[in-house]
């Protein structure tokens, strides 16, 4: 199953166990070393705090020359993600570059939950919402990690 | 017995070279060389020589087949007159080499037959122009590297230390007769590309990294070689007039940059041949891996690759590998040559070749960083042949269209045509012959466009008779069978008409040339809106 994975991925996925980025984990699959169940910790003191959400990446054929897709498994009410966990991201589309890495692609999704940006949205209604009555969005923002973030 | 005869043969051969004026016997390293000579009134000879003889010996060879004093006969090669103490092997001389030798007529009496105590009046200059390929033996080879260790000139000037060009001196210096008046410095050697390719601070990180684990890197010019080789070979740089193309000149000074090389008029030289008043030097590159086909054998150099000495790591694969490319932005990115090769063909695939107006199709850093665009577009013959033949395409067809041109819609050709901005028939002129409608790319018809999809390709006005060749209609039918696949699946981008087929995601598209890159919606068909995103942007 490994052969043929390159250097480089066995060499990230090394270093993604020996030194895991704080509030992140990321594990290849048993079958798939291509396939990465991801975990990451709502940052403190954004409304995702407290909730544990689940993500999976995915290194395509191409990777490090495309980049990786990258999909939120758990429910999140954010601007830059919409229902199905599709993030908007620049690095994860045209601002990707091969010098990029696992490790940053999941700092940047960290950083996002921390900062959203409600200017260059995904989830439309979402976006309006948080431009319009940002504390009601946070309010929803909170309940919805209480409800899908927080079970197990 | 053997033993016998072995100490015959080097007995015979000690003789030989005592004969040959060559005091001090050497190991038997007896790699003869076949070189031919020509000199700059037409005359052509090929003299035999070995690599362990002085330039003076060659000197005494050709004197009597030039019938020219061997005094009056100044050896010159890569620009630079060679010293008479020089041995062969430190020029690198290969079997077959063509030498060019150049009779200067004596200005003071004419006399072409001058003897030995007129030096100066009538002189004969023999041009090495060109060393083919390196078949000397492992030993001359080491010889070569020791004599390329040894160099402790500056490269930048013939004679004098030049301030701007960074290289460091050698401490050792153990060629007993290195010539002390004249510099001879090669252009084939290590030193002067390490002048041109290396900046002061490579050069100290390179020889702090050779006192650590003595590293058997060694810098080298590397080419495109198309034929016979076709692939990244080590190269060789060489040097010519501007005017005449022999390699009759010599250099007014060695030059310091790939600036120096590269752009034309850079570096003057003085050219010998008679009758050729040429005073620029222009540099070409070899490939070093084959033996030389003729005089005009020579390769691109693709200055962007270069030997790791410094030992960085891909950026994408984070290996250290050598040679690899080194691209022009600032950081000097470095991305090792199969993964520039898995880089180009990927941004090939998704047509995101950049045009350039000055450069033409291409790429920039693979972090795509400020005036990175890689100027050389035969770096992207690594491509392998098929990708680079698709590159040369689609460049080709960016530029027409770019040009406001059309691309001839008939199956298989794809013909760029300019045509007349204000008349919508178009004929393919120099290519198929098709005549269509600029508008819809249909045939062409009289009236208003028909919607998508409306009749193939037909020809307009082949009235006469004609016979339809089976494997033709054959391919035919398989072209309309495709096109009629293409229209199905796909949708034209609003504003190029690139057929786009939309493989999952949302509704908001993102034309896929590059120099197009317009945002459309796949449900409207026109620009992607804010109303777009609201009404249908997942359908």
């Amino acid at each position: 199953m490994a052969a043929g994975l390159p250097r480089r991925i066995i060499k990230e996925t090394q270093r993604l166990m020996a030194e895991p980025v704080p509030g992140i984990s990321a594990v290849p699959d048993e079958t798939n070393a291509r396939y990465f169940h991801v975990v990451v910790a709502g940052p403190e003191g954004s409304p995702f705090e407290g909730g544990v959400f689940k993500l999976e990446l995915f290194l395509p054929e191409e990777y490090p020359m495309s980049a990786p897709k990258v999909r939120f498994m758990t429910k999140i009410y954010h601007p830059n993600i919409d229902k199905l966990g599709r993030i908007c991201l620049d690095i994860l589309k045209d601002k990707w570059s091969p010098a990029l890495q696992i490790r940053t692609v999941l700092l940047s999704i960290q950083a996002l939950l921390s900062a959203p940006n409600p200017d260059d949205p995904l989830a439309n209604d979402v976006a309006e919402l948080w431009k319009v009555n940002e504390s009601e969005a946070i309010r929803i923002a909170r309940e919805w990690t209480r409800t899908y973030a927080m079970g197990n | 017995m053997l033993q016998y005869l072995l100490n015959l043969f080097g007995g015979l051969w000690h003789i030989i070279l005592t004969m040959f004026g060559l005091g001090q016997a050497k190991p038997a390293v007896s790699t003869q060389l076949e070189v031919f000579v020509r000199t700059n009134t037409g005359e052509k000879v090929s003299v035999c020589l070995d690599p362990s003889w002085t330039v003076q010996q060659i000197k005494t060879t050709l004197a009597p087949k030039l019938k020219r004093n061997s005094h009056d006969i100044r050896i010159i090669f890569a620009g630079k007159e060679l010293p008479d103490n020089m041995v062969i092997q430190q020029c690198d001389l290969g079997n077959h080499s063509f030498l060019h030798a150049v009779i200067v007529v004596a200005k003071e009496d004419g006399a072409a037959n001058s003897t030995s105590d007129s030096a100066g009046k009538g002189t004969t200059i023999s041009h090495i122009n060109e060393i083919s390929n390196s078949t000397s033996s492992p030993a001359v080879e080491k010889k070569i590297a020791t004599s390329k260790e040894i160099e402790d000139k500056p490269h930048c000037s013939t004679n004098e230390v030049s301030e701007n060009c960074a290289i460091q001196p050698t401490e050792v210096r153990n060629c007993q007769d290195f010539p002390s008046t004249k510099t001879a410095t090669l252009l084939c050697d290590a030193s002067t590309v390490m002048a041109i390719q290396l900046t002061e601070a490579e050069l100290k990180a390179i020889n702090e990294l050779k006192s650590v684990d003595g590293s058997n890197e060694r810098p080298y010019f590397y080419v495109y070689c198309s034929k016979p080789c076709n692939s990244v070979q080590v190269g060789k740089l060489r040097v010519r007039c501007a005017l005449c193309k022999q390699g009759t000149l010599t250099l007014h000074r060695d030059p310091c940059n790939w600036q120096d090389v590269l752009k034309e008029g850079q570096i003057s030289g003085t050219c010998e041949t008679v009758g050729c008043n040429g005073n620029v030097a222009e540099f070409f590159f070899k490939c070093r891996a084959h033996e030389t086909s003729g005089e005009d054998d020579s390769s691109v150099a693709l200055y962007l690759v270069r030997a790791n000495l410094p030992a960085i790591p891909c950026l994408a694969c984070t290996e250290v590998s050598s040679p690899v490319v080194v691209f022009e932005c600032e950081d000097a990115h470095v991305m090792c040559l199969d993964c520039f090769v898995t880089y180009c063909v990927s941004r090939l695939n998704e047509r995101q070749f950049t045009r350039n107006l000055e450069i033409g199709y291409t790429l920039p850093c693979p972090i795509g960083c400020q005036d990175s665009l890689i100027r050389e577009v035969h770096h992207f013959k690594l491509m392998g042949d098929n990708n680079y033949e698709r590159y040369q395409r689609w460049g080709a067809e960016e530029a027409v269209l770019a040009a406001g041109g059309v691309l001839c819609p008939y199956p298989g050709c794809g013909q760029g045509i300019i045509a007349d901005e204000d008349c919508r028939r178009v004929v393919c002129v120099g290519g198929c012959g098709y005549v269509f409608c600029k508008l819809c790319l249909q045939g062409y018809h009289i009236g208003e466009c028909e919607p998508e999809g409306g009749g193939g390709p037909n020809f307009v006005g082949g009235s006469g008779t004609f016979a339809v060749d089976p494997t033709r209609a054959a391919g035919s039918r398989w072209d309309e069978a495709s096109s009629l696949a293409i229209r199905v699946t796909t949708k034209p981008c609003p504003k190029c008409r690139t057929p786009t087929e939309r493989d999952g995601g949302c509704m908001h598209m993102v034309c896929t040339r590059s120099s197009c890159n317009f945002h459309w919606c796949w449900v409207c068909q026109t620009e992607w809106t804010r109303e777009c995103m609201g009404a249908h942007w997942f359908g």
